[in-house]
């Protein structure tokens, strides 16, 4: 409107434009007036010195202005050109008074017929330029104050073109106080166009809207536009405003000159964000659209309107997170307003809200139309709401552990007026809510309820009324609560009153499985307040017992009217001791508390109990009990398991006055069957304006034994005193504190405080305690025989000697210090009839740091942290140090659960102190020896844990010798739920150290070590790893069954182990093995899978180097517990493909020429049975084959030293034939080339080998011999004693000889080779075989006698000195040619 | 330059000395300092001078044994208050626990870490 006030007012502020339409608007509108002072016109122009205009509502006052024309177009084409219109001081002033109705200005008859027709010239005009400045004003109270300014320039206004006007208005705001920031501003363009016929066409503004800050509301820039255009039959009106997304306003309305009717409609739409910036709470989701349509008669006034509304509310989780269950509610309004002949009518009236997700409608609809001029009377309209669901409250409920079942709620209310102006809200029909079912694991056990009942609601300018009569809350169980309800306000007075009534039986709050109802209750009322003052007229409270009904067992009574002014609620001022209220028990059961109670049982019944209310001087209220409140054959069971049972008396002792609250459980005396007694008062002191509560707990127990300690400690005395008031708050002093538990003989228990300390929260809310002077707990000397009924199966004896500990705090800092060590001496132990510790003596110092973080905002919560300590651990196992440790565990918690952080550990062993203990007695316990250990680090996994062990010490099992040292590290990290990821390794510190590391993963939880990575050695003795396995081994269990007797040839330890010896250890390695060494073999680089399950151990694809041959091998050993003597099985099998034999047989004898020089294949296939790892390589028996081609086999000639043998072998001449020949037959013997060699047997466990073939092919020599290799303890095979029984045939020269030598048969056999006529046999060692058998055989073929190999060489060696005087060409072709 | 390694088996007649560097925390008042400490070991006996940096300053002999690595120390430093240190020595380090106990106030608890220095002049190369 301001804006086009100003467009006006720019328009008549043209000149030329004054001057026509001043003819018509001065003259033919009544109300307008204009006055021109000085108005001198020129060749170029006009100058005002002064303008002044009136039009009802509007003034308007330019000093001076300038009016610059075009006269000769005027003159020459009739065409009046404004060049430029200059205004800078124009005010314009707006009078509201002159636009209110009734106005001496406005017509009363004339009907509107537009803005256009105003704006009409004669002639033909055009505005080339204009600018013009000025303020606008308001009128009020005679006086004009000046509110805002505004510009306007632009021009470019002619015949066919549009006029371009740029404006500017800032107008101050009318509803905030005055300053810079609080005004209306606006800018944009305002546009005009002429007509045919040199009338305004059409104007149109569009430009911004920047409004100041209301309060909390900041709206966005609004932008608008608006438009009047002139048409053959009238105006039309088009307008919108928007802010943003927020608020849109459109209006658009046409002007029928003719017919004279107005129609339009105006909408508006707008969402939640422009309250929400109003409010401190977020507000749901919200959308409104409201319509309005109306249609007017100008010349009649009669209006018909039309009003359509439609809102949309979602998300009312974003008010509180409470109503997340309120569903979608979609409204819609429809009314019609009429005006007839000046008669306002609301003709219709509906609006309904629904839910979106349920049947839920609320509805209010009127009944008539009503004349909006008068009050209306009778009935007016209807309120239903049907299918009304309350499970929206859920959500609400949630904490309370309730939850609603979607009952419907169904009402019908009539809106009536009565007379003096009373609205009459009745219910047409009973009101209804079911059914309603409360669950949830708090709830109660109640069925569906239904209620019922019929309010009604009075409610005039002077007061309301409520009367709710027929109140029923039924349930199908019985249950009934019968009610009826008054309440009346006098507005004038500040006067309510509140009456009721009510009865009710609850069977299913106070009915138990095997007791009935036991009461019902009543209850009368009748209150009112004034005011402050609040009149208690009548209150009546009883249970009334179902089987006497006159005599109630419990009632509350107030004894007379009772007036009290709640500002200031002190006891009236009449005779002290005057009664007011009484309460009363009589045989009052608390049975029915055990509905509530889970699994415990209460019986019993208050027997007798009175209490009386009466005032004291002063304004202080006194309740006492006049009769002790009794308890009686009361007891608390658990199932079947009686917990207490006996008596109770207590005089509760109440005051209250305007300054002091008083408390006392006075005279409080608990008797149980048992004889316990417990006597004793707790009271509390509160002074309401110093703000400061101070209490008292003083108890006193006789018992005639601690729970399960009967036997230990006997009767005992219990004292409890607790003193303690508060400074703030927030800030309590406890002032006294003493905890004593005594037996006849001695003090048990006892926690005291020197001194005062202080608990309380800190500004922030966090828990603070500091004690001034520590708090000291101290515990007698304790029989340990008193944790024996705490652990089944346990049988403790010792003491622990007394221990006097330390607690100090301060602030967030708790620390718990022994003032002297821990001591348990004389500490024997049985479990399960076992013995397991005996004339055991540990002592240690204790330690506790804490840091407790407890806050109480906004929620309560609790976290700590600290460290456990264990110092100068020490434990002693007779006159033996079997242990001493240290330890610190770090932890951290809070209320639902504590995590162990780090660990700070060290400790030694003494392995030959602890073999002391009865448990391992009949284990392979080393007799001696240390191991030293050490865990640190992080147990949350952020940190490595690394843990070292050294075991020195040890002796072997056969206690010949101390075994190295071993050090195992382990380094890892704690991952996931308790699994130590880590890498191991294991050193033996020995003179050529033997190391082993692999990388595992442990369960801690169940112990399994889990292994999938390589096992990595540079390297392995394993004869010294078997030694310790031996020594350290998992000593056996006793076998389940009685073991079976063994033939004795093999009996054997036959103890089963009981478990896998892998133990907990699974998975898998690659084995990356450099070296492995056993005595005097070696194999190198071995390679191959070990994977290790819960029942087998199996080593797959083994192969390495050994004895320059390709070895290789698989090993399984299986746990089979289903054998009772040896549960574990070894089957494996080995090959060693061409392996040099000569280095075989130098393993032992190092210079020694090797009997057979082949490569050679062996295979072999081995199994046992044992308990052990070492049992089962000790006790392998097995079948092996070996095979050769290509070799050499040497029968080497015995007493090679003598000189002899040499001139034998030399062939000399001077010889006879016969030796002559033998030494030929030597030269074969010494090397004899092998086509193929062949050998099989079988080994025992004992370590007997049986060679069941041994078959030797050469081109010329045939050997088969049958024998063993014997058994000897810890010998290499290489050096044990050989047994073979050898059948030789030959062939070509071999036979030849041998023929000449009359050993062989003249008939060769099928193979063309004549067998030895005799079976020679060939000893010694596997190594290094004796020939001495056949070079006999030859020795007696050769000079046949029946002399030996070694007469022959002596005979030999005789002749051969004689020899020694001969030529010297006798003498060098006698020297020995050695092949 | 490697780390030196120490003799750790059992007692051994010879003396020998060790210099360790590390940090000595105090788990009750958790705060933390630089220490040093010289042992000397002469078989199972052990003699050790100690000075630890600010804040937890102080210094002093302490006594001890030695057990195949296990090794005790104590002794009241200049400052007043008996220091009793108990841990395992290895190769590399020496970590353990210690607890003081100051007069006129309650035991204080802590743990330490110190590292075998290279330039232990007569340190023996373990189990070689």
């Amino acid at each position: 409107m301001v804006v086009a006030a100003i467009v006006c007012t720019g328009l008549l502020l043209t000149p030329v434009v004054q001057g026509w339409l001043l003819q018509r608007l001065v003259g033919g509108q009544p109300g307008w007036r204009l006055a021109l002072d000085d108005f001198g016109a020129g060749p170029r122009g006009v100058d005002i010195e002064r303008l002044d205009f009136a039009m009802p509502g509007l003034q308007a006052q330019a000093s001076p202005m300038s009016l610059r024309i075009a006269p000769l177009r005027l003159l020459r084409g009739g065409e009046l050109r404004i060049e430029h219109l200059n205004a800078h001081k124009v005010r314009v002033t707006i009078i509201p008074a002159e636009f209110l109705p009734g106005a001496p200005s406005v017509s009363p008859v004339e009907p509107f017929a537009g803005i256009m027709p105003w704006l009409r010239s004669p002639v033909a005009w055009a505005l080339v330029a204009t600018s013009v400045e000025g303020e606008i004003a308001v009128m009020k109270g005679g006086e004009s104050l000046v509110i805002g300014e505004f510009k306007l320039s632009g021009g470019g206004l002619f015949a066919h073109d549009p006029g371009k006007f740029d404006y500017e208005v800032t107008v101050r705001s009318i509803i905030l106080p005055p300053s810079p920031a609080n005004k209306v501003r606006s800018r944009g363009v305002v546009r005009l166009e002429q007509g045919a016929n040199h009338e305004i066409q059409r104007i149109s503004v569009e430009g911004d809207l920047v409004l100041p800050t209301y309060g909390k509301l900041t709206l966005p820039t609004g932008t608008f536009t608006a438009s009047i255009t002139a048409n053959a039959r009238g105006e039309t009106y088009d307008s919108q405003l928007a802010f943003g997304s927020s608020a849109t306003f459109d209006l658009k309305s046409t002007l029928d000159r003719e017919q004279s009717t107005a129609t339009g409609t105006a909408t508006l739409e707008i969402d939640q964000s422009i309250a929400a910036s109003l409010s401190e709470v977020k507000l749901p989701s919200a959308r409104l659209t409201a319509s309005v349509t109306a249609k007017a008669d100008l010349r009649s006034g009669n209006v018909d309107t039309t009003i359509t509304g439609e809102l949309a509310l979602r998300e009312w989780v974003k008010l509180s997170p409470g109503l997340a269950g309120l569903e979608p509610v979609t409204g819609k309004l429809d009314a019609a307003l009429t005006r007839r002949a000046g008669k306002l009518s609301l003709d219709r009236f509906a609006t309904t809200l629904r839910g979106e997700a349920s049947p839920t409608v609320v509805r209010f609809a009127s009944d008539r139309a009503l004349d909006l001029a008068v009050l209306p009377s009778g009935r007016i309209g209807t309120v239903t709401i049907d299918h009304a669901s309350f499970a929206f409250v859920n959500p609400l409920l949630k904490v309370s552990g309730l939850e609603l079942s979607a009952g419907e709620f169904d009402a019908e209310w009539s809106v009536e007026v009565k007379p003096d102006q009373i609205v009459h809200i009745a219910a047409t029909r009973p009101v209804r809510f079911a059914p309603v079912t409360v669950t949830g694991p708090k709830a109660p056990p109640i069925p569906p309820i239904s209620f019922a009942m019929n309010p009604v609601l009075d409610i005039s300018p002077k007061g309301a009324e409520l009367t709710i009569t027929d109140v029923l809350a039924s349930t199908t169980a019985g249950d009934r609560i019968a009610l009826d309800v008054s309440a009346k306000s006098v507005f004038a007075d500040r006067d309510v009153r509140l009456s009721g009534r009510m009865r009710s039986a609850l069977p299913s709050l106070f009915a138990t499985f095997d007791e009935p109802l036991p009461f019902e209750l009543t209850a009368r009322w009748d209150f009112r307040q004034t005011g402050t003052i609040f009149h208690a007229e009548r209150l009546e409270f009883a249970a009334l017992r179902n089987d006497d009904a006159a005599s109630p067992s419990f009632s509350l009574q107030l004894l007379r009217p009772l007036a009290i002014d709640l500002a200031a609620p002190i006891a009236p001022e009449t005779a002290s001791g005057t009664e007011w209220a009484r309460l009363t028990f009589s045989q009052f059961p608390i049975g029915w508390i055990s509905r509530w109670l889970g699994n415990l049982k209460l019986s019993g019944n208050v027997a007798a109990g009175e209490s009386v209310v009466r005032s004291a001087p002063n304004g202080r209220w006194i309740a006492s009990a006049d009769t002790p409140w009794q308890l009686a054959d009361a007891s608390v069971a658990k199932g079947s398991n009686s917990w207490i049972k006996g008596r109770m008396q207590v005089s509760p002792h109440f005051e209250v006055d305007r300054n002091r609250v008083f408390f006392d459980l006075a005279g409080l005396e608990a008797v149980a069957q048992d004889g316990s007694r417990v006597s004793g008062h707790i009271s509390a002191d509160a002074r309401l304006a110093e703000e400061r509560v101070s209490t008292t707990v003083a108890l006193d127990a006789d018992l005639p034994a601690l729970p399960s300690s009967a036997g230990t400690f006997g009767a005992v005395h219990t004292h409890l005193r607790v003193e303690a008031h508060n400074e703030s708050r927030s800030i309590a002093v406890v002032d006294a504190f003493e905890f004593r538990v005594r037996n006849p003989e001695r003090e048990l228990v006892a926690a005291t405080s020197p001194g005062p300390f202080i608990l309380g929260f800190s500004d922030a809310g966090s828990l603070q305690i500091i004690t001034p002077r520590p708090l000291t707990l101290s515990v007698g000397e304790l029989p340990l025989a008193w944790f024996s009924s705490r652990v089944p199966n346990l049988q403790l004896d010792g003491v622990m000697a007394p221990l006097d500990l330390t607690l100090e705090a301060q602030s967030t800092k708790i620390s718990l210090r022994a003032l002297q060590p821990l001591v348990l001496s004389r500490v024997n132990a049985r479990y399960g009839g076992h013995d397991e510790v005996r004339d055991g003596h540990l002592s240690l110092i204790p330690g506790l740091d804490l840091t407790l973080i407890c806050v109480n905002q906004p929620t309560f919560q609790i976290a700590y942290s600290g460290t456990a300590y264990t110092s100068q651990g020490e434990l002693r196992l007779g006159s033996g140090i079997a242990m001493d440790v240290d330890m610190a565990v770090s932890f951290v918690g809070d209320h639902k659960a504590v995590l162990p952080s780090g660990i700070e550990f060290v400790s030694r062993v003494d392995l030959g102190v602890l073999r002391g203990l009865p448990v391992f007695a009949t284990t392979r316990w080393p007799s001696s020896g240390t191991v030293v250990t050490r865990l640190n680090g992080d147990l949350l996994g952020k940190a490595p844990l690394e843990w070292w062990s050294r075991i020195e010490g040890i002796p072997s099992i056969t206690s010949a010798r101390v075994l190295s040292p071993i050090e195992i590290t382990a380094r890892g990290k704690l991952v996931q739920h308790q699994t130590l990821d880590t890498s191991v390794t294991l050193r033996l510190v020995a003179s050529e150290p033997s190391d082993l590391s692999f990388h595992a993963t442990l369960d801690l939880v169940g112990g399994n070590l889990q292994i999938a990575s390589g096992l990595h050695s540079t390297f392995l003795d394993l004869e010294d790893v078997l030694t310790y396995v031996d020594a350290l081994g998992s000593p056996p269990k006793p076998a389940r069954a009685t073991p079976r007797l063994l033939p004795a040839a093999s009996a054997k330890p036959t103890i089963q182990a009981g478990a896998p010896f892998w133990s907990t250890l699974r998975g898998h390695f690659e084995l990356d093995l450099a070296q492995i060494k056993k005595k005097s073999y070696r194999i190198n680089g071995v390679r191959g899978l070990l994977d290790v399950g819960d029942r087998d151990l199996v080593l797959r694809g083994l192969e390495g180097e050994m004895f320059s041959g390709r070895w290789g091998g698989n090993v399984r050993v299986a746990y089979q517990p289903e054998n009772e003597v040896e549960d574990h099985a070894l089957t494996a099998e080995f090959n060693i493909a061409q392996f040099d034999s000569s280095t075989v047989i130098q393993t032992v004898f190092e210079t020694e020429k090797a009997a057979v020089n082949a490569r050679i294949d062996l295979t072999s296939k081995l199994h046992s049975e044992g308990n052990s790892l070492v049992k089962l390589i000790e006790q392998a028996a097995g079948d092996f084959t070996i095979e050769s081609r290509n070799g050499v086999i040497r029968l080497a000639v015995p007493k090679q030293d003598v000189a002899a043998t040499a001139v034998v072998f030399g062939g000399a001449v001077l010889l006879s034939p016969e030796i002559r020949a033998l030494g030929r037959l030597l030269k074969k013997f010494a090397e004899m080339p092998v086509d193929h060699l062949r050998i099989s047997g079988s080994g025992t466990a004992a370590g007997e080998m049986t060679l069941s073939q041994f078959q030797f092919d050469s081109p010329q020599v045939r050997m088969f011999a049958t024998g063993s290799v014997h058994a000897a303890d810890g010998e290499p095979l290489m050096n044990r004693p050989l047994s073979l029984s050898i059948d030789l045939a030959a062939k070509d020269e071999m036979a030849v000889i041998l023929g000449g030598m009359s050993l062989i048969d003249t008939k060769p056999r099928a193979d063309g080779f004549h067998p030895l006529k005799e079976q020679f046999k060939l000893g010694g060692k596997v190594g290094r075989p004796d020939t001495q058998p056949l070079y006999d055989l030859l020795a007696r073929a050769v000079t046949g006698s029946k002399g030996t190999w070694g007469l022959l060489m002596r005979s030999l060696e005789s002749r051969v000195k004689k020899l020694k005087g001969k030529p010297k060409a006798q003498t060098a072709s006698s020297k020995p040619t050695l092949p | 330059m490697g780390f030196a390694t120490v003799h750790i088996g059992a007692a051994h007649a010879e003396s020998r000395s060790l210099v360790l560097n590390g940090t000595i925390t105090n788990t009750t008042i958790e705060v933390s300092s630089g220490m040093r400490l010289h042992m000397a070991i002469a078989g199972e006996t052990v003699t050790a001078t100690i000075k630890t940096e600010l804040p937890l300053a102080a210094s002093g002999t302490l006594r001890g044994r030695w057990l195949g690595g296990w090794c005790t120390l104590e002794g009241t430093l200049k400052e007043g208050f008996l220091l009793r240190m108990r841990g395992i020595v290895n190769a590399q380090d020496f970590r353990g626990t210690y607890v003081v106990d100051v007069p006129g106030s309650t035991a204080q608890f802590g743990r330490f870490h110190l590292t075998i220095q290279p330039s232990t002049p007569t340190a023996k190369t373990q189990g070689k």
